[in-house]
């Protein structure tokens, strides 16, 4: 009777015991396991107090070489003191991952399709395309070069060992908490992770192409209408390098053949497979204002890169300090030093150049089994690249994927079994030893020639890089390898089983365009074409058509400008699209037509000061009626977009043809026997949008239709965890003003810098330090960077003690 | 007397265990503990649950107030919008209930080597 008794207890404990540590499945969903995760000595609950202590602490490490002050400010950015480069970097990787170490492990587990290891089956599908890109690939060619310059590599373990010897004092209960609700553990940092994520930022940065899209559009249309419906140039644009810049300093360029590529022999159309192409709709701004044109006689640069905006946010704020260097601004999670920022001398800042970078080649199977394709009318053998991703609680999943001589077979065409197509990607092969040494010699450099030779490292993504210096230079680069392409090339998919479709090099970066000093005494980028048309380089690609030309305006009229100028503009939502648009637009308008609900709309419309504000509801209205607009003229078009989609013309190419052909053929609408024109697809849609806006607007949850409620910008958790993002944000902007903010896009870092001595800077980001989602220091920006406040940035010079620094972390040898 | 310097021998038992080992390591230690110091079952049970159940509630809302909530409220919202105080009932709720069955255990185990069929009380 007692061993019953005593039995019964042991199976109904041990069970229990052993289900709560179990992880639970409910519904699809797996929740972590529920005892480990309730306890408030591992579970969740310890999260709650930060992982570090708001006072000083002495942190005894092995790697640690002398020893290292990390002075940490009110707003948690950590300023780093270190006495030798290799202690920099390693205190860098280590006060990190005390912030990001859950951010920065997803974030390399994404690109290289290892998300199904922890997620399971639901991922399975984003890592095989992540894989079928050659991520890792990549990666391991960027590694096998940086591994050639001893000195630069051995930053990038310094940083790695940072990281580990933070991971190696972590006990489970120290882990953040996304590790506890997932249940799985951080893993060691390589350089590997840091070469996936420079990778993962050219992923998102340069792998914008519309080569499925263009070819179709070409087969459908045909040469004439595509020429017509695509042109290259905006002539209202104006190109980051500014219109009368000399080209006299490009010499060695590679002979080039002018034949244009044969953009016709490939003969079908291709249905586009999911996710293997991306349009991210990142963009950016950054300018620079001469001394000449300031109040203080000091340069002034401003920076704003637009990215998915995330929490944790893509960037952390830190100084870097030690011989030779102090520097200040914003870092990646995962990469050794500063990309945007500044030090006492210069200041930099990014935006994306949208230079096409990733072809598609058609290749032509040379036997059923698709072991080897046709080149140059011979078989050549593929390589395979074994991928094995595990998966959580299933099998795994091996993919042999196969490599060309232009990349890896992306996609399968199963229609079409003779055809595959393959993806070149120039940051596949691009990487150079010593292209780690950009941002590592930019942090430390002092002045134009040194930015200048420091730029000239750069491999990819391509970047629009501005400069100023406190002697008063300023600049702007085109930085990143570029391919040395024939007129057409890389436009649409390509035949690949010719040699000579594909570009052979790079242009060497003396070449790139460059403005020093140009007499407009200010300069811009907003990824708009980089140079008029007159460059004798070809490239191609995608850029913006707004955005540069509002900066520009705006810094024309500008004189004695201020830093509070410059932050004022940094949240300037006035769209020239909207205003070009409008123009036309509103001079097509019927009003005899209208009834009294239109008229109201039609008068709101009319008096809008095409500001892109939260509390108005003229930019909603706008925005309806500009997308019916687009969607009811290229109707020949937005039909095709499940089956065969085709590039959508411009939006200054349809206001053009707008205003100067309105009898154009395109403006008939297909689906209605009548011939309309561009004033009847005007009218149309404004009856329409006022219907649709009295809909949306009358739902009591949409405020009247005010924009921030339309536009419904929210801060995603990187996890896609609700609970820890923010949704419902009430803030200005539109895709194509300087305020650049939509629903899951915006500034993800603003920085106003003056280069007076001392240098005085300014910069937020929607976020904050601690990747903790129980730390204050989370997301206390967001609401700052709403109102467009950006906060005073501390920046030390010696260690000195200010008001301003709450405690230090002092890291010694162990 | 006896019975509170117990109390205090496996408090400090369980509460230095679960700082190193995983959280059903407490679960051995009240069973071992039961066994050893021959409580009755009964008893055991109450001793279980009255040490692992507040200990967890205590921390909880400690840790819990050491950051205003922040945490608790994300927390919160992942498991359908409960509250702070919910979670905190849950991380008690589990404890009192494990705790009280694995001391009981404990004792039940020790029980079986008993001669006589009554049971020692404390």
């Amino acid at each position: 009777m007692r061993i019953v008794k005593f039995l019964i207890s042991l199976c109904i404990t041990v069970f229990l015991a052993f289900t709560l540590s179990q992880p639970f499945k409910t519904g699809g969903k797996t929740l972590p396991p529920i005892g480990n995760f309730f306890s408030p000595f591992t579970g969740f609950w310890q999260n709650s107090s930060s992982s570090f202590s708001l006072t000083g602490k002495k942190i005894k490490l092995p790697n640690c070489k002398q020893k290292v002050s990390i002075k940490m400010d009110n707003r948690m950015v950590p300023h780093i003191f270190a006495q030798n480069d290799h202690d920099l970097a390693y205190a860098q990787g280590y006060v990190t991952a005390m912030d990001r170490l859950w951010q920065m492990d997803i974030a390399t587990r994404a690109i290289s399709g290892r998300l199904s290891e922890i997620i399971g089956t639901r991922t399975l599908e984003t890592d095989k395309i992540n894989r079928r890109k050659g991520h890792v690939y990549a990666a391991e060619n960027a590694i096998a070069e940086w591994k050639k310059d001893p000195k630069l590599y051995s930053i990038l373990e310094s940083y790695a060992q940072g990281i580990n010897d933070y991971i190696a004092g972590l006990q489970e209960k120290d882990y953040p908490v996304e590790f506890k609700l997932l249940n799985y553990k951080p893993e060691a940092w390589t350089p590997l992770k840091t070469a996936l994520f420079v990778i993962s930022m050219a992923q998102t940065l340069a792998a914008h192409e519309n080569d499925i899209e263009n070819t179709n559009a070409l087969k459908l249309f045909g040469q004439a209408d595509y020429k017509d419906l695509y042109p290259e140039r905006d002539p209202k644009e104006m190109p980051i390098i500014p219109a009368g810049t000399s080209w006299d300093y490009i010499k060695d360029t590679p002979a080039l053949s002018k034949t244009q590529v044969d953009s016709t022999s490939i003969g079908d159309l291709f249905g586009i497979p999911r996710g293997i192409t991306d349009d991210p709709h990142v963009g950016s701004n950054n300018w620079v204002v001469a001394g000449s044109k300031t109040k203080e006689g000091f340069p002034i640069l401003c920076n704003d890169p637009h990215l998915h905006l995330t929490l944790p946010s893509i960037w952390y704020e830190v100084q870097l300090n030690a011989p030779g260097i102090n520097s200040y601004g914003a870092s990646l999670p995962g990469v050794p030093g500063i990309i945007i920022g500044f030090n006492d001398d210069i200041a930099w800042g990014v935006t994306n150049s949208g230079w096409d970078v990733l072809d598609w080649y058609q290749i032509k199977w040379a036997d059923n089994n698709k072991e080897s394709y046709i080149l140059d009318g011979k078989p050549l053998k593929v390589n395979y690249r074994i991928e094995k991703i595990i998966v959580k609680d299933s099998l795994s999943y091996v993919d042999s994927v196969k490599y060309t001589i232009w990349g890896p077979v992306v996609y399968d065409d199963l229609k079409n079994p003779k055809h595959g197509l393959a993806m070149r990607w120039l940051v596949h092969t691009v990487h150079t030893p010593d292209e780690m040494a950009t941002f590592f010699d930019l942090n430390r450099a002092h002045n134009f020639d040194e930015y200048y030779s420091a730029t000239q490292k750069y491999c990819a993504p391509a970047q629009n890089i501005v400069f100023a210096s406190h002697e008063g230079d300023i600049a702007l680069r085109i930085l990143g390898k570029m391919p040395a392409r024939k007129p057409g090339e890389g436009k649409f998919i390509m035949d690949g089983s010719i040699s000579s479709n594909g570009w052979k090099e790079t242009y060497p970066n003396v070449d790139n365009p460059m403005s020093k000093n140009p007499a407009s005494h200010y300069l811009c980028s907003a990824n708009q074409v980089t140079t008029a048309a007159d460059y004798p380089l070809y490239y191609e690609g995608s850029f913006d058509d707004y955005r540069g030309r509002i900066i520009n305006r705006r810094l024309q009229t500008m004189d004695s400008v201020q830093i509070e100028d410059m932050m004022k503009m940094q949240t300037d939502s006035y769209s020239i699209l909207a205003e070009d648009a409008l123009a036309v637009m509103i001079k097509y308008v019927d009003t005899l037509s209208l009834n009294a609900a239109e008229k109201i709309i039609f008068n709101n419309i009319r008096s809008w000061d095409k500001n892109f504000k939260a509390d108005k509801s003229a930019p909603t209205q706008f925005k309806m009626w500009w997308d019916l607009v687009r969607e009811t003229t290229w109707d020949e078009m937005f039909s095709l977009a499940e089956t065969t989609p085709v590039t959508i013309p411009e939006n200054w190419r349809t206001i053009q043809l707008m205003d100067n052909s309105p009898e154009y053929k395109y403006f008939d609408i297909k689906a209605t026997p009548a011939k309309e024109t561009a004033r009847d697809v005007v009218n149309i849609s404004f009856k329409k949008m006022c219907t649709e806006f009295a809909k949306y607007a009358a739902n009591p949850l949409n405020k009247g239709g005010l924009w921030a409620n339309y536009k419904n910008t929210t801060i995603e958790h990187l996890g896609k965890i609700p609970a820890f993002g923010r949704k419902d944000i009430k803030v200005d902007g539109f895709k194509d003003a300087i305020n650049a903010t939509t629903e899951y896009n915006g500034p993800s870092w603003r920085m106003v810098v003056q280069l007076s001595k001392p240098v005085r800077a300014y910069g937020i980001y929607p976020g904050g330090q601690s990747g903790n989602p129980a730390s204050k220091y989370y997301d206390n920006m967001i609401d700052k960077w709403v109102n467009g406040q950006l906060d005073e940035l501390v920046f030390m010079r010696n260690g000195e003690e200010t008001d301003k620094i709450l405690y230090t972390i002092e890291l010694t040898n162990k | 007397m006896k019975n509170l310097s117990k109390f205090i021998i496996i408090t400090a038992a369980c509460l230095l265990v679960q700082l190193y080992f995983p959280w059903w390591s407490a679960l051995i230690v009240l069973a071992v503990f039961s066994a050893l110091l021959r409580i009755s079952p009964g008893t055991a049970f109450a001793f279980g649950s009255g040490i692992l159940g507040p200990m967890w509630m205590i921390y909880a809302i400690f840790l819990n107030q050491t950051n205003d909530g922040i945490l608790a409220a994300r927390i919160g919202e992942l498991f359908q919008g409960i509250k702070a105080s919910n979670l905190i009932q849950i991380s008690t709720t589990l404890a009192t209930l494990m705790g009280g069955l694995s001391a009981m255990t404990g004792s039940l185990f020790m029980n079986m080597f008993r001669k006589n069929q009554r049971t020692h009380t404390v």
